[in-house]
């Protein structure tokens, strides 16, 4: 089940390129005590329901090292000028690389995981964003804090040129 | 920011928080942390379970002797009891026995037969001590009572006397009547009589029926378990060869001859108050790491357990 949402959910989101942006995180998971880095793209940012495709990675030194490959469906609850609150549900496949180093009885390299979530966002070309995420698997909750550019962020805006005015 | 605006900022906030504590108070660190079966210390029901202590109330003069539940037979003289500090005493006074001659006793009352770190083969353990108005009394120098320990098939000159040092809850045993500062004045090894081990006592308190058990080495084992946390659970090892009993210390069982054939039992009691043990049989020739697998049993089945060490 999860495996198709996380497919539908990249097919809507490749579809609409118009509002993208991308950007990466650092990422805390509080019950692991692990850090993480995070990449991740996002479409129709101005839209009540938004989407991202999501990269995340544990690094080797932590007690978990893990990658994530994801999509998050987020809906906008609240946006006031540049600032932008919304709640998130986010699917994506696990792989779990040094599982069996864990005491956990029923571990296994590849998951398949769900989180819940909220989030905010503030900004218009560059937008810092922070999020609260719960993962409904393993009962584990994490931070993720990081930058968004829109893709057009540094293309220096067209001059018009005084003589064809 | 309208009123609208600002209650659904502010409900859905609140809704958040909320929702957010909940699931944060849900979190596991199950892939880091180990998801063992905990135990509480097994003392309470091992009390629950050990020998009583037996009150003789001495009244009057009298032939005697004073003879336990169990067969344990005394012969003494208020003369040779005095009170801390030398006073004499006079009737009435107390004498109490605590009799141990099973592994099972032994194990319920936590009281190994080991003598600085060495194996004992035991015949027995006793406690005898004697009591006025709430002092505990002592035997004065040169006096001793006698002590007659039963057994079916006592060897002759074959046991020694060895006395316990009461350390907290640990007895060690030594037959160096000199830590106590006292003169040893009688035999320090059992006869045999028609009760069993026979002896001339010099001090009350714990006595045991012993011989050091001839090794060339001694060996440890060790407790590691993938599904119980093994910090309250207590360990004995019963060697039958010798009649020895040993107990864990810090989750370790010390002092095994090498190439003794072992019995090996845990016991812990769960949180629910429910019991529970491991039983395993192993012959020990080196140092070795026994993982356990604490299992429920019954208190019936577990003395019956014990019974049959």
């Amino acid at each position: 089940m999860q495996k198709y949402l996380f497919i539908f959910m990249l097919c809507i989101a490749l579809k609409s390129t118009a509002q993208l942006s991308g950007g990466f995180s650092g990422i805390y998971n509080f019950q692991t005590e692990s850090v993480g880095l995070g990449a991740r793209a996002l479409f129709r940012e101005q839209k009540q329901i938004q989407i991202s495709p999501q990269f995340a990675y544990f690094l080797p030194f932590n007690k978990v090292h893990e990658w994530t490959l994801g999509v998050a469906l987020q809906y906008r609850v609240v946006k006031i000028g540049k600032f932008q609150s919304y709640a998130l549900g986010h699917v994506g496949f696990n792989r779990w690389i040094n599982f069996e180093d864990s005491y956990m009885k029923d571990a296994q390299p590849n998951n398949w995981n769900g989180e819940v979530g909220v989030g905010i966002r503030v900004g218009r070309n560059v937008k810092s964003f922070a999020e609260w995420r719960y993962n409904t698997k393993h009962r584990e909750a994490s931070i993720h804090i990081g930058l968004l550019f829109n893709k057009n962020a540094f293309t220096p805006k067209k001059q018009k040129c005084a003589a064809y005015d | 920011m309208t009123n609208t605006k600002s209650h659904l900022f502010s409900g859905t906030l609140t809704t958040l928080v909320i929702g957010l504590s909940l699931l944060f108070s849900s979190c596991s660190r199950d892939r880091i942390e180990r998801d063992l079966n905990t135990y509480e210390s097994p003392n309470a029901y091992l009390d629950s379970k050990k020998q009583d202590e037996q009150i003789f109330v001495i009244d009057s003069a009298g032939p005697g002797p004073i003879v336990g539940n169990q067969g344990t037979t005394i012969w003494g003289s208020i003369d040779c009891l005095e009170l801390p500090g030398g006073g004499a005493i006079t009737y009435p006074f107390l004498v109490k026995l605590v009799e141990l001659y099973t592994p099972k006793d032994m194990i319920y009352y936590r009281m190994p037969t080991v003598s600085a770190g060495m194996p004992l083969e035991t015949a027995g353990e006793i406690r005898l001590r004697a009591e006025k108005d709430g002092q505990e009394l002592l035997l004065s120098q040169p006096c001793a009572f006698q002590v007659s320990m039963p057994n079916a098939a006592p060897t002759p000159n074959y046991m020694n006397v060895f006395y316990g040092i009461e350390n907290g809850d640990v007895v060690d045993w030594t037959t160096d009547l000199g830590v106590f500062g006292i003169t040893q004045n009688q035999s320090p090894i059992f006869n045999v009589d028609t009760i069993g081990y026979s002896a001339l006592i010099e001090k009350l308190g714990w006595i045991n029926a012993d011989r050091s058990v001839t090794t060339s080495s001694v060996q440890s084992i060790t407790f590691d378990s993938e599904e119980d946390d093994l910090t309250n659970v207590m360990f004995f090892a019963y060697l039958p060869g010798t009649n020895t009993v040993l107990q864990s210390s810090n989750g370790v069982i010390s002092g095994i001859p090498a190439g003794a054939q072992v019995k090996v039992i845990a016991i812990a009691v769960n949180t629910s108050g429910n019991l529970f043990h491991f039983y395993q049989e192993l012959t020990v020739n080196a140092n070795t790491t026994v993982m356990v697998v604490m299992s429920e049993i019954s208190d019936p089945n577990l003395t019956s357990l014990l019974d049959s060490l």
